[in-house]
């Protein structure tokens, strides 16, 4: 199955101006093998998952608690990446290894950039939520 | 084949067990290093693995350097997977015990390639395994009746004499010899003679217990085990076990024949302080008088006339082996 094939009812995003797209769906739907079942199955988990751990992250920066902000800016990175949202991605990667690097103020700035980041997700997952028939 | 993946993230674990499930392996989905581990000790447990390297309670590499340790009988094949790819984490990782190392988000079709490679790896663990215990087998066997060799069953009664002091038990050692059995083979043939060899050992290894040895000795001879026995019970088993042989005949070929058996008993608690030769010399020359009492008997041996083992032959004395 070409890649072409696969993603073809989902546009790719337009790269941002980092030279990382925000969201490669198109990448996504290669490693998913064509499998719309396991991307629906998957963005729903991201829905959720990733809420989480930028609210432990975001308070755990307000405690100060750099290993905990650190520990959730790992799982954030591993699942946008998994999903190939690069752009957001190497936010995650900034902030994990301010986080490592007990940088506290480039975790605060950091921070804000990835929960916008992740503001701007919403609405293309919900789109492709409603858009991924199965 | 199963595959253990152990990753906390639900987005990672979904991902790779659905991509290992549709290159047909089965998997098993676990959340956390402890799980892994205790997945990985189970009976039957998966021989490959994708761990992460961050989880909560027990990090990937902290499971493979406990693997490694307790060093499990089958050979696990270990992939650390995660998002670290420094050469610093990376040799830290192999160095832990892993076999191999897989970055995050995992590309499907290097993922597959590098679990072949760990296939070809364990089925070569398999095959060397294999190889080890049947030469094993073959070291310690009698390649015509299976039954334990020479070597291997004098091996076992000097640790069960061991444990027999220990314990302050009594073993029951017994010299078997078949009767007439040069006549078998001059009057049926070798391949007869084998036959009966084969049967009667397969007769003696069902008359005794699990837990009691049987070994081929010499040509028509074997030298049997039994733990736990006093005088009248190990006197009463040989007769079992002679009366297991006697009390059918054999079928080699056309010819159905009637074969008996001689047997020499000696036991533990009358030789305290003994070798193992200095046993087996006992059982033998408690044999020499059944053999001379007119074979297909059980005679034991008497204590009171023991022989120096560097000493002459008395085939006289071992007349006087107690009838039984």
């Amino acid at each position: 199955m070409s890649a072409e094939k696969i993603a073809s009812p989902i546009p790719a995003e337009k790269p941002e101006s980092s030279g990382k797209s925000a969201w490669d769906v198109k990448e996504l739907m290669i490693r998913l093998e064509g499998d719309h079942e396991l991307l629906r199955e998957l963005l729903q988990m991201f829905r959720t998952d990733a809420e989480t751990n930028m609210r432990l992250a975001a308070d755990s920066l307000m405690r100060s608690d750099l290993e905990t902000a650190g520990r959730a800016a790992h799982t954030l990175k591993g699942m946008l990446k998994n999903l190939a949202m690069n752009g957001p991605a190497e936010i995650a990667a900034a902030l994990e290894n301010a986080a490592r690097d007990k940088n506290i103020q480039e975790v605060a700035a950091q921070m804000p950039l990835l929960e916008k980041a992740l503001d701007e997700l919403r609405p293309k997952i919900e789109s492709q939520l409603t858009e991924v028939h199965v | 084949m199963k595959i253990l993946v152990a990753e906390d993230d639900a987005i990672s674990r979904t991902l790779l067990s659905r991509t290992l499930l549709r290159a047909g392996y089965e998997t098993i989905a676990v959340e956390n290093g402890q799980e892994a581990l205790a997945e990985l000790m189970k009976e039957g447990a998966p021989r490959i693995a994708l761990l992460d390297w961050v989880m909560p309670l027990k990090d990937g590499v902290e499971v493979c350097r406990e693997i490694r340790r307790r060093n499990v009988s089958n050979y696990t094949y270990l992939i650390l997977v995660s998002s670290r790819e420094s050469t610093e984490d990376i040799v830290a990782g192999l160095e832990a015990g892993a076999d191999d190392y897989i970055t995050k988000p995992c590309n499907t079709d290097e993922l597959k390639a590098r679990l072949r490679t760990g296939l070809r790896i364990l089925q070569l663990e398999d095959r060397l395994v294999e190889a080890r215990e049947s030469m094993r087998f073959k070291a310690t066997h009698d390649v015509l009746t299976t039954l334990w060799n020479r070597g291997a069953i004098l091996e076992l009664l000097s640790m069960e004499l061991g444990r027999s002091r220990r314990e302050a038990s009594c073993t029951a050692v017994m010299m078997c010899d078949i009767d007439h059995f040069k006549s078998i083979n001059d009057r049926f043939g070798h391949a007869a003679g084998d036959d009966v060899l084969r049967d009667v050992s397969k007769r003696f290894q069902n008359a005794v217990r699990t837990y009691d040895m049987v070994g081929r000795y010499g040509g028509e001879e074997f030298l049997i085990i039994l733990n736990g026995c006093d005088s009248q019970s190990a006197v009463s088993r040989a007769q079992d076990l002679r009366q297991a042989i006697g009390g059918k005949p054999i079928t080699t070929g056309s010819e159905a024949l009637q074969v008996t058996v001689s047997l020499g008993l000696a036991l533990s608690s009358d030789y305290r302080g003994c070798s193992v030769e200095e046993i087996v010399h006992e059982a033998d020359t408690a044999l020499y008088a059944a053999k001379e009492s007119g074979r297909n008997c059980v005679r034991t041996a008497n204590p009171a006339l023991r022989i120096k083992k560097d000493g002459p032959s008395h085939p006289e004395a071992a007349l006087l082996a107690a009838e039984t």
